[in-house]
């Protein structure tokens, strides 16, 4: 589902490592591991109410958490060593600012990223330390 | 005045004061919220959670208010949270692990919010969000469209179809005739184009009884005593027949013709729906042990009153339309003028129809274009549809008049039927009158005015008015307190069904005029949830 990612993708070994050591934070979160291990439950017996998840449904959920999520670990990577604001996550991650805006307050409602300083107008954010080793 | 009781729509900051404000005045105050959590300044909401005067609901849209004499019934829709409130201890945990983002909308969609979430921490206000989708809200009968559709892309063809049966029990009359108000609204539309969830679900019945037997798991689970008679058995009767039959009643339906379906028997020619499918799924509520009294009319082979007298429980009344309306133009009574419905009858009842060489169909519904392109089966040379509005404002199904079209039958838009020309008491043609369109008139089309002058001939040797339907009502007879309208429609309470009379339920297309037949089916599966209610309580 994250396609191919090796140096033969023209990616540069840098940013090869990071999207690597994003995937792999990814796929050691509860969550992805929860979606697949109620993946027959849901799909056979259903939910507390019964409401049966039909594959489209599963695979569609599964998708989405992918590709958000490594997009969410990206950014929270590069905020590990550093503080950055919007507009440079953005150019950096090749991602929209809109998008990478949505993350961080979605983040910031969790409680895992931090307001640290504004400079030059810009808002600069930081991982929450507290809460850096849950993740 | 301590007995007031107040209702606060909204809770907002204002919404959520004006609710402390009259419970502070000592009214009892309901306070009522779309979202599942309320705006407002700490302080108030402290103060509003644990007032004893102020009952707060979340989560939940006002359905329906009905004002009477000088006070406000208000029906409430309340939607699951889908939490265990006991066991909820505010840890925010589950936020952390929700797999599912989605727009958050209770922030103008700034930003993400997961499936689960708090809406405000004072209050209690966890709740998942699981939205009924679009297409399953629109249709009448709320099929789990998204659950079918998603099963048959996997494959799933009898999961499909039992899921679909657990709401409708007709799946290949409507997967043939619906007009789909669902495909209407599907979100896909916006994309490219929506999907055939019709196609879809005729695929499914199609596939069942081409490959297997149809095998209806629904079983009788209990059995009652209690007798139960439907008068009609059209889409609204043989719903409700079927969804009693499976809470145990004994039902007996009256039937005024020889076959049961009623329009979708009668009124729909086999081209659209053969009679093999329509019989088939009739028999699926013949099966679970309804019986059906054909030939017998309301009214003339049994007064409503004998029927009241006999030992049933309750009655529901589907008896339908199926009177053609009148154009109320001169020469009308002419031979050779036969209205849609009584030409669509005669067909499907196997009786001998004589057509014109010339025919022309004066309406612009689905009955218009069925009796149309039937005339044309039946040796019509040249068949012309009169409609006194334009294309757009057309009732009929686009594919309908695609299809008319396609069958080359000419449509004259914007002109009305003035006169019928009759000679040696037969029809010679019709004379009619160019329309053109004015305001908007209350069905919010544009009202049709005819223009000084324009009068023009055509010959025709057969006239089809198909210009709406009507109840035959003439066995409610005077002094009954099962009430009917001026329109012709019989009284009853939109929400149970009830007529005037203790006991009688009536619904379908003889309390809603002329509709679709899955909005039929919707009342008949209300009816027979009423009555269950009814002869619980009683």
């Amino acid at each position: 589902m994250l396609g191919p990612l090796g140096v033969s993708e023209g990616l540069d070994r840098k940013v090869l490592t990071s999207k690597l050591k994003a995937a792999k934070a990814l796929s050691q979160q509860e969550k992805f591991r929860w979606i697949l291990g109620k993946w027959t439950e849901f799909s056979k017996d259903g939910n507390a109410y019964g409401e049966i998840f039909t594959s489209h449904e599963l695979n569609r959920l599964l998708q989405g958490l992918i590709t958000e999520d490594l997009q969410i670990h990206e950014i929270l990577q590069l905020l590990e060593t550093e503080s950055f604001s919007v507009k440079e996550l953005a150019q950096k991650l090749g991602l929209s600012p809109a998008l990478v805006l949505n993350h961080i307050t979605a983040l910031r409602r969790r409680n895992l990223v931090n307001l640290k300083e504004v400079r030059q107008g810009s808002p600069l954010y930081t991982l929450h330390h507290e809460e850096e080793e849950k993740l | 005045m301590d007995d007031k009781v107040t209702l606060v729509i909204g809770g907002s900051i204002s919404g959520v004061q004006s609710a402390l404000q009259q419970a502070e005045e000592g009214n009892k105050v309901y306070l009522l919220e779309s979202c599942p959590g309320l705006e407002g300044e700490k302080v108030d909401l402290e103060k509003l959670k644990d007032h004893p005067k102020v009952e707060i609901i979340t989560n939940a849209d006002i359905e329906k208010i009905q004002a009477k004499d000088g006070k406000y019934r208000v029906r409430i829709k309340k939607q699951a949270r889908r939490i265990i409130e006991e066991k909820c201890n505010d840890c925010k945990e589950c936020i952390r692990v929700c797999p599912i983002n989605m727009w958050d909308d209770y922030n103008q969609c700034l930003s993400y919010r997961t499936a689960i979430d708090y809406f405000n921490s004072d209050l209690f206000s966890y709740s998942i969000v699981k939205e009924t989708p679009i297409c399953q809200r629109t249709c009448p009968v709320n099929l789990d469209i998204r659950g079918y559709i998603g099963l048959i892309a996997d494959g799933k063809y009898e999961e499909a179809l039992s899921l679909i049966r657990e709401r409708l029990p007709f799946p290949g009359i409507i997967g043939r005739i619906c007009p789909h108000p669902c495909e209407e609204q599907c979100n896909r539309g916006t994309k490219d184009k929506p999907l055939c969830i019709r196609d879809l679900k005729r695929f499914v019945a199609d596939y069942e009884s081409k490959n297997s037997k149809p095998q209806i798991n629904m079983e009788r689970l209990k059995s009652r005593e209690e007798k139960i008679a439907i008068v009609g058995a059209g889409p609204a009767g043989l719903a409700c027949a079927h969804d009693l039959a499976l809470e145990g009643y004994q039902v007996v339906i009256y039937e005024a013709l020889s076959r049961a379906g009623g329009m979708l028997a009668v009124g729909i020619p086999d081209y659209r729906l053969p009679q093999a499918i329509l019989e088939q799924e009739i028999d699926t509520v013949r099966d679970l042990g309804v019986e059906i009294k054909f030939n017998t009319t309301l009214g003339k082979d049994l007064s409503f009153e004998d029927l009241l007298k006999q030992d049933y429980k309750a009655i529901f009344i589907a008896v339908g339309a199926h009177q053609g309306m009148s154009m109320r133009t001169p020469g009308e009574d002419t031979p050779g003028v036969v209205s849609g419905v009584t030409l669509l009858r005669d067909l499907n009842l196997g009786e001998k129809v004589e057509v014109g060489r010339r025919v022309g169909v004066i309406g612009g519904g689905n009955v218009a274009i069925d009796a149309a392109r039937s005339s044309l089966r039946c040796g019509a040379k040249e068949v012309t549809i009169f409609y006194r509005r334009s294309r757009a404002e057309m009732p009929a199904s686009e594919e309908e008049i695609e299809a008319a079209l396609h069958e080359k039958i000419k449509i004259e838009y914007l002109t009305a039927p003035q006169e019928v020309m009759a000679k040696e008491n037969s029809v010679k043609g019709l004379r009619l009158i160019r329309m053109e369109l004015g305001e908007p008139d209350a069905s919010g089309r544009r009202r049709p005015v005819p223009i000084e002058g324009s009068q023009f001939e055509v010959e025709l040797d057969m006239i089809i008015p198909a210009i709406g339907q009507r109840s035959d009502l003439s066995f409610i007879t005077e002094g009954n307190t099962v009430k009917t309208t001026k329109w012709g429609t019989i009284i009853a309470d939109p929400d149970t069904l009830a007529t005037g009379k203790p006991g009688v339920f009536a619904g379908g297309d003889c309390v809603d005029g002329p509709g679709i037949a899955i909005q039929a089916i919707a009342q008949g599966k209300k009816a027979a949830e009423s009555i269950n209610s009814y002869l619980t309580n009683h």
